[in-house]
């Protein structure tokens, strides 16, 4: 949460600078790609957030991982950030991208849980479902998770459609407390 | 045991799942990013208003009371401790309301309005009363004309209250404050059993628990209850649930207030209400101001005494009065009223205290309580030098207004001059005379607790002692003289009582009053 404000001004300028010149499909594979290796790697993340590694430790490394696999303008961005000492905000910034991006396409991001993963087939037509209610493209994930127990919860963007049989089980409980 | 069956539980139960019904719709929903100390950050919530209610898990409730750039801060009315980060929040749709009907007479409900006594849920239709409602208009309101009667004789005399009124009642702990409002509620049997009752509503916000239920102990005790509400928010409730009970109080008089007929709030009181909004306020990282109050602790205040109101007598006009909530239309009656009683407590006497300003200049005037009154045997304690009213002169009853007016200056009169005598020199017989007689005066105006007075009985015996009928008693006598002379008049003279109770006021009841209170007066010189 904290100094979201900077973050949205980092991730508006890499928007509109990659808008500028051409390369907003690249630059988001990057940012997807950051994203994952953050995910994947717990050293990434407490690199940038430790206050005791050198300065110029960090661009080196910085260097030594994305320099050659991400557009320039990404490169760029991290190094300032790091120089500017400015970079326990990049998981931030990433996350802002992805949202300044996704208004920028009209895309709304979608969320279906079930007990087991979906086929192909289902996930169309909910996606067909979800871009009706929202008019905007949707960018379908699905999760599997057991303890719902059945039926399936389906979030787009904040909404959300609560069809399990955890959720059916907890109103009828509920229901017969309060008669 | 025996007398179970299993299969008739069985069939209940069948029946109550064959009834369940769930459709599933379309929910706007959040996620935690942060909860602590009663308040939850929430992400999403994108189209949730201020002052919508939110479901978190666990039927807990909560209220949005900011919003901001990317989050809405919310409070939550109820046991944080289940409601984890990344939880998901389901908004309402519907802001803050308390079902209100005719049914929560003689019931303890907490803010939300559930019942909080045991006896089951609130009988009757109900109403569902927004907390947060604007006051109505001006064109919906009319001047304050008919008289409250608090049964208290100093009170009813010379500050008197007006349906309709917001009359502040102020001083340091332990100075009888309490108990001048429950002495009004209670005074409020005698037209609760002619047929025309004032609605009352205690609301406790902050207090001892033990001390709620003891007010209500005392409620019941008195056969005051079955018109009465108390809203109690005590001091163990989260702040929010403390900071709105007054605006359930409020949303609870309106019910009263917009069908046509007469309520009494009384918020015990505002101070502590102050105290956990500043809470909640700083907890919401709102600016803090003078005192660590938030900037608009002025408002929280105003906004709610302001909702007192007398309503124009006109049902028509009253149909249209503005942000009526949906279930009450078709419902609403003029020339009803809600009277409020807020109550302040000082430290050390001290009324120049951000808080005790600020609900003095809301108020139509103020009752002060003191504690070296109160502690020199003057009780009620209140200071009538500088509690006023502004507007409940015009609502007093005629005979009353007569005998009020000298009442006043004599005592004010009575009270320069006390404190002259006491240097010891000779005082001429018209300076000894006035405070001889003030004495009586201020003796007459003492009352116990827990017994209000008719305001016909009050006429009488102000009449009786501010004429001079009473001179020559012994002070220590004055209260048990009173009492025969009560009790003769009541008995005796009910004619004459009726009389005044009706506002006639001539000579010839005049004589009766003064023949007797002569005649007793003579026994206790």
């Amino acid at each position: 949460m904290k100094n979201t404000r900077a973050s949205v001004r980092y991730a508006k300028s890499l928007l509109t600078l990659s808008i500028e010149k051409n390369v907003l499909d690249i630059v988001k594979a990057d940012i997807d790609m950051i994203c994952k290796s953050f995910d994947n790697s717990r050293e990434i993340s407490n690199l940038y957030l430790s206050p005791i590694i050198p300065i110029n430790h960090k661009l080196e490394i910085t260097n030594k991982i994305f320099k050659g696999k991400v557009n320039e303008n990404t490169l760029i961005l991290l190094l300032n950030l790091i120089s500017r000492k400015r970079d326990n905000l990049i998981e931030s910034i990433l996350k802002k991208f992805n949202e300044l991006y996704n208004i920028h396409k009209n895309i709304e991001e979608s969320l279906i849980t079930s007990t087991y993963s979906l086929d192909d087939k289902t996930l169309v037509v909910v996606k067909d479902f979800a871009e009706k209610i929202t008019k905007k493209k949707i960018s379908l994930v699905n999760t599997v998770d057991e303890n719902i127990i059945g039926g399936f919860n389906l979030k787009i963007g904040d909404k959300m459609i609560d069809c399990t049989v955890s959720n059916k089980l907890n109103e009828l409980r509920k229901k017969l407390i309060n008669n | 045991m025996s007398n179970i069956r299993p299969d008739e539980v069985s069939s209940i139960i069948r029946d109550q799942l064959s009834n369940f019904k769930s459709e599933s719709e379309l929910e706007e929903v959040g996620t935690i990013l942060q909860v602590g100390d009663g308040v939850a950050r929430i992400y999403g919530l994108s189209n949730a208003k201020a002052g919508e209610l939110l479901e978190f898990g666990g039927g807990v409730k909560g209220l949005v009371l900011n919003l901001e750039e990317d989050n809405v801060g919310a409070v939550l009315m109820g046991d944080s401790s289940n409601i984890k980060e990344g939880d998901t929040v389901k908004r309402s749709g519907e802001i803050a309301s308390i079902n209100v009907g005719e049914g929560v007479c003689g019931r303890v409900l907490d803010t939300l309005g559930n019942p909080i006594d045991g006896k089951g849920e609130i009988k009757g239709k109900v109403f569902s009363m927004p907390l947060e409602r604007k006051a109505p208009g001006v064109i919906y309101r009319q001047p304050v004309n008919e008289p409250l009667q608090t049964g208290i004789k100093a009170i009813d005399s010379m500050i008197p209250i007006g349906k309709g009124q917001r009359e502040l009642i102020i001083g340091d702990r332990q100075t009888g404050k309490t108990a001048v409002a429950i002495d009004t509620i209670l005074n409020q049997k005698e037209f609760y059993d002619k047929g025309e009752p004032v609605y009352c509503i205690y609301v406790a916000c902050g207090q001892k628990a033990s001390t709620v239920a003891q007010v209500t102990n005392i409620l019941e005790k008195n056969g005051a209850l079955p018109y009465t509400t108390v809203v109690s928010s005590p001091s163990s409730a989260p702040a929010p649930m403390q900071f709105f009970a007054p605006f359930a109080g409020a949303a609870i008089g309106e019910y009263f207030r917009d069908t046509g007929r007469p309520a009494l709030v009384i918020f015990d009181d505002l101070s502590k209400q102050a105290v956990s909004y500043r809470e909640v306020s700083l907890l919401l990282r709102r600016p803090p101001g003078r005192e660590a109050y938030p900037g608009d602790v002025f408002y929280l205040h105003s906004r709610l005494l302001e909702r007192s109101a007398k309503i124009i007598n006109d049902d028509k006009l009253a149909s249209e009065m503005n942000d009526l909530p949906d279930s009450l239309k078709g419902q609403v009656k003029g020339g009803g009223s809600l009277t409020a009683l807020p109550i302040i407590e000082t430290q050390e006497g001290d009324v120049s205290a951000y808080i005790p300003t600020n609900v003095i200049s809301i108020t139509d005037g103020q009752i002060f309580l003191e504690s070296n009154l109160f502690n020199s045997g003057i009780r009620p304690a209140i200071n009538v030098g500088i509690s006023v009213s502004r507007v409940g002169g015009s609502a007093q009853i005629k005979s009353m207004k007569k005998i009020a007016g000298t009442l006043k200056l004599d005592q004010a009169a009575f009270r320069e001059l006390e404190a002259f005598s006491k240097f010891g020199s000779d005082l001429d017989a018209a300076t000894q005379l006035i405070i001889d007689r003030g004495q009586i005066n201020q003796e007459i105006l003492k009352q116990p607790q827990y017994s209000p007075l008719r305001v016909e009985e009050q006429v009488a015996v102000i009449y009786c002692s501010s004429n001079g009928f009473f001179d020559g008693v012994d002070l220590s006598k004055v209260s048990k003289l009173e009492e025969e002379f009560l009790q003769y008049v009541n008995t005796k003279c009910k004619k004459v009582l009726d009389d005044l109770a009706s506002g006639v006021y001539n000579d010839k009841s005049l004589k009766v009053l003064e023949d007797t209170a002569k005649d007793i007066a003579k026994n206790y010189k």
